[in-house]
């Protein structure tokens, strides 16, 4: 596999903070048009693996390619083609909706069309002129996604996209992630809690733990007897008690 | 992307905040304190019966004479020491929010040169400071029209405007180093303990024969609070202009480099 058909790829991908390592050399490699889903028990190195995919923490080693391009060879260039969505659902909580997208508008270089179109992409048309204070965890959600929507990425980094939906709100953001996957070939690489969840949306799922990629699992090939939910913890709890021993 | 484009941005994100009103309010409020101390400088004998508040009028104005010239020396004593701690507060919210709001992040991984961001609030904060001046010596005018202060001339008003605008000039200088603190402490409380720490170094340096090195010094020593102006020189500018580029470099330096989100 080239780095061109590849939608996320890193080698050897490292960040340590004084003596720990958060992320202990990680070989991702996430194909165009598919949607992975990114595991791991807390402070497993998730988001700061997602940090260093967006350049807003620097790997300590290992390199990063985003579309084909790295980072520190034109920023912009890449970043342009990327939506993100990190950890908490924030916006600038006395503009309305509204202004918050347009905000993001602006500074993708995106049309003024964009906006509507992602507000009714995700429901938030009803909350446009709503400040950003006065919505719900769950609109506030759905707010950051249409910001991570509005310049139509090609991939799009999500840090638990559902966290604060009601589970309509997450059957509703499944379809359309699967749609913008499965219509629009876009990339999406998102880490989640909701294993069950993950295991109903991505094609392929990578766990990571104590820093490390300790497995990429097709979900169509998972045994019937196994849910993800089930794999998951066997793998992780196993890796626990073995270095507990 | 274009610089303009991230500043009418910056401009939009100060939409509806109660703190850019809460400025203004403090500034007319100033103004307003002002023309009041110098009404009741009008009768000093009955200033004097009028309590704590007659004892700030005489103190702020007592032996000197009722009009123009007095009134708008003391607000530009106002308009340096306030303005110090105003630019601070500017800069600790332009920058700052980003952090306590959790938005630096996005923010940071938007496809736009950093640098823009940094200079875009930097002129964010130069607008804000600048309309807060104007409207303050806008307010200064008209409560010393209300109380019927004689001697205002065109001189005298240009004198003011001078100073008051030159004052807030050394102000913002000193409020990238307050950014700085901001962003480095991710939210408002730390570069407002520094604004904090800063008037009190003004205060001490002010004092000694060190006021014409210590950039917030120099800003007390310009708006006259510590008597008459002596002793700044090239030597005094070239700090204030010196604490203007370190600022804005440590600022660009963290906003540039990664690890520099929530």
């Amino acid at each position: 596999m080239t780095d061109q058909s590849l939608a996320i790829s890193t080698r050897g991908l490292a960040r340590n903070y004084g003596d720990v390592a958060a992320v202990a050399g990680i070989d991702l490699h996430v194909r165009r048009g598919e949607i992975y889903g990114f595991l791991g028990r807390n402070g497993a190195g998730k988001t700061t693996t997602i940090r260093m995919l967006l350049g807003l923490v620097k790997p300590s080693a290992g390199t990063i390619s985003l579309l084909g391009s790295s980072l520190d060879d034109d920023r912009r260039a890449v970043l342009s083609r990327i939506g993100y969505f990190v950890e908490s659902a924030a916006a600038y909580p006395h503009l309305t909706v509204r202004e918050n997208l347009d905000i993001q508008r602006r500074l993708t270089g995106s049309p003024p069309a964009a906006v509507d179109r992602v507000m009714d992409l995700l429901r938030l048309r009803e909350y446009q002129r709503r400040t950003a204070s006065r919505l719900s965890l769950g609109n506030r959600q759905r707010l950051s996604l249409a910001r991570a929507l509005l310049h139509a990425p090609e991939l799009l980094v999500l840090d638990e996209p559902a966290n604060g939906l009601d589970p309509a709100g997450i059957v509703e953001i499944r379809a359309l992630l699967r749609r913008l996957s499965d219509e629009e070939g876009v990339t999406v690489f998102m880490s989640s809690h909701l294993l069950d969840e993950v295991e109903q949306l991505a094609d392929r799922v990578g766990i990571i733990h104590d820093g490390r990629l300790v497995e990429e699992v097709d979900c169509r090939l998972l045994p019937a007897e196994e849910t993800l939910e089930e794999h998951f913890l066997r793998l992780t709890t196993e890796r626990l008690k073995g270095e507990t021993q | 992307m274009s610089i303009a484009t991230v500043l009418g941005t910056e401009l939009l994100k100060l939409r509806r905040s109660r703190i850019t009103w809460i400025t203004f309010a403090v500034y007319a409020a100033m103004a307003a304190v002002a023309g009041l101390f110098q009404w009741m400088m009008k009768d000093p004998s009955a200033a004097r019966t009028l309590g704590l508040m007659g004892q700030k009028a005489t103190l702020a104005f007592g032996g000197q004479p009722v009009d123009w010239p007095t009134f708008l020396g003391f607000i530009v004593e106002m308009g340096g020491l306030g303005g110090l701690l105003m630019s601070a507060v500017i800069a600790a919210w332009v920058f700052g929010r980003e952090y306590a709001e959790g938005t630096a992040k996005n923010m940071l991984a938007l496809p736009v040169p950093r640098w823009h961001f940094v200079a875009a609030k930097i002129v964010v904060c130069a607008l804000w400071l600048g309309l807060l001046t104007a409207w303050m010596l806008a307010a200064a005018v008209i409560a010393g029209a209300l109380i019927q202060l004689p001697g205002l001339t065109a001189s005298v008003l240009a004198s003011t405007a001078g100073r008051l605008f030159g004052l807030a000039a050394m102000c913002l200088a000193c409020a990238p180093l307050v950014a700085w603190v901001a962003v480095q402490t991710r939210g408002y409380f730390g570069p407002l303990g520094f604004a904090i720490g800063t008037l009190v170094l003004a205060s001490v340096f002010g004092h000694t024969g060190w006021g014409p090195w210590v950039p917030w010094s120099i800003i007390g020593l310009c708006s006259g609070a510590a008597g008459p102006v002596t002793g700044l020189g090239a030597g005094s500018a070239a700090v204030v202009a010196g604490t203007f580029v370190l600022g804005t470099a440590l600022t660009l330096g963290h906003e540039m480099g990664a690890d520099n989100a929530q």
